[in-house]
């Protein structure tokens, strides 16, 4: 087998050492910091790209609580025309009311006192009525014994 | 049919030799050097844009770097991201070495103990020196962990040896066997497609099929030698 052929070794190992370490050495100054670097750039704009998203995205964010804010103060402000002018509304239809109800009032109490004096007014004519008409039954009856005074009393005892 | 073993026969382009040591350019150095080019270049080029949009060839150092990235974190924590170079370039190393193995010609040197075992011991020996600078003495307590009794010692102390040694021996052998074995598999079912004649085409298809396992394993064991070397380096730094 070549590979157990000790003669060679030495000369194997020279080379390997020699073309091993030129290649580290290639490799450590010249190829890995190229990529390294490349690398790195491209992750520098990763990391701006995503920075410049973040501040835009803030910004947005920004704008819709603006947007939010203005919303809430238009529907306070709203909000406070409405109730005043509900307020106004119920006021103006309270004292109507209470006009109507004071004007109705007063109506039915004079009614009531008109109609109070019409009634005495009915049951005196009714008393003097009723008192002339058992008079002239009387009278008709031809009945002496009961004169205009009993009858007069009888009538009160009747309403009372 | 040509010895199928043949293809992991290591033969020197330029000998070399410093005293009695035998450093040649050998076939093995040739393809070690090639994965150094080849990834860089390759890395190279397809990172040459740089755009922050990835195309479809700068997307492919982007994904090893982060997947890289990703196994440091979840086997090390965020601390071992400063062994990063040598992870990634472990990966690198023995993906590009399992890979460029399978071009028609080449030769693989991640089938090779040596070379495998010489990464490995490299990776051991990084593990040690960033254990000690971490912990100064306390890393002897990776052979003697806290809370077992000091009679134990001279049983668990062993243990302990024995594993630490055994880490970076699966690891070699895990991807040597793998390698090895995947090629001598495509070279015995080429050799039966002259033998065949023009039934040769069922091997020809059926070789075509294992290449693109072969691929798929070349970068699993890439993946599984990666992922190891970070939970070592994981144990270094927290261990017990």
């Amino acid at each position: 087998m070549p590979q157990l052929d000790i003669s060679t070794f030495t000369s194997q190992l020279f080379w390997l050492c020699v073309s091993f370490f030129s290649m580290l050495f290639i490799m450590s100054k010249f190829i890995i910091p190229k990529i390294g670097d490349i690398l790195a750039q491209r992750q520098r704009k990763i990391d701006d790209y995503l920075h410049k998203a973040h501040m835009t995205r803030q910004q947005a964010e920004e704008s819709l609580n603006k947007y939010h804010q203005a919303l809430a103060d238009a529907t306070r402000k709203a909000d406070e025309t409405l109730r005043k002018t509900q307020e106004e509304l119920n006021s103006f239809i309270t004292g109507k009311q209470n006009e109507l109800r004071d004007e109705l009032h007063r109506k039915i109490i004079e009614g009531e006192a008109e109609i109070a004096a019409g009634k005495a007014e009915a049951l005196v004519k009714v008393r003097e009525m009723s008192a002339e008409l058992a008079g002239d039954i009387i009278k008709k009856l031809d009945i002496s014994v009961i004169n205009a005074a009993d009858i007069k009393n009888a009538i009160k005892k009747i309403e009372q | 049919m040509s010895n199928p073993m043949e293809q992991f026969v290591i033969k020197p382009i330029i000998p070399i030799k410093i005293g009695d040591i035998d450093i040649s350019f050998t076939n093995s150095a040739l393809f070690m050097v090639l994965a150094v080019v080849v990834s860089t270049l390759l890395l190279g080029f397809c990172i040459r844009k740089r755009t922050i949009i990835p195309s479809v060839a700068q997307s492919v150092p982007e994904t090893i770097y982060e997947f890289i990235n990703s196994l440091i974190k979840e086997n090390v924590g965020t601390e071992g991201l400063k062994y990063f170079p040598f992870i990634f370039t472990v990966f690198l190393f023995v993906a590009f070495g399992n890979m460029l193995g399978l071009l028609p010609y080449a030769f693989t040197f991640t089938s090779h103990l040596a070379a495998v075992g010489g990464l490995s011991l490299i990776a051991l020996l990084f593990n040690v020196i960033i254990g000690i600078k971490k912990k100064k003495w306390g890393y002897l307590r990776t052979f003697m962990p806290k809370g077992i009794p000091a009679a134990l010692a001279p049983l668990i102390i062993p243990i302990e040896m024995i594993s630490f040694l055994s880490k970076p021996f699966s690891l070699t052998v895990r991807l040597v066997a793998n390698m090895t074995v995947g090629h001598i598999m495509l070279k015995i079912i080429a050799g039966f497609v002259l033998a065949l004649g023009v039934g040769g085409i069922i091997p020809i298809v059926f070789n075509s099929g294992i290449v693109v396992f072969e691929l798929f394993i070349a970068l699993l064991q890439a993946f599984i030698y990666t992922v190891l070397s970070c939970i070592y380096l994981g144990d270094a730094i927290h261990s017990h």
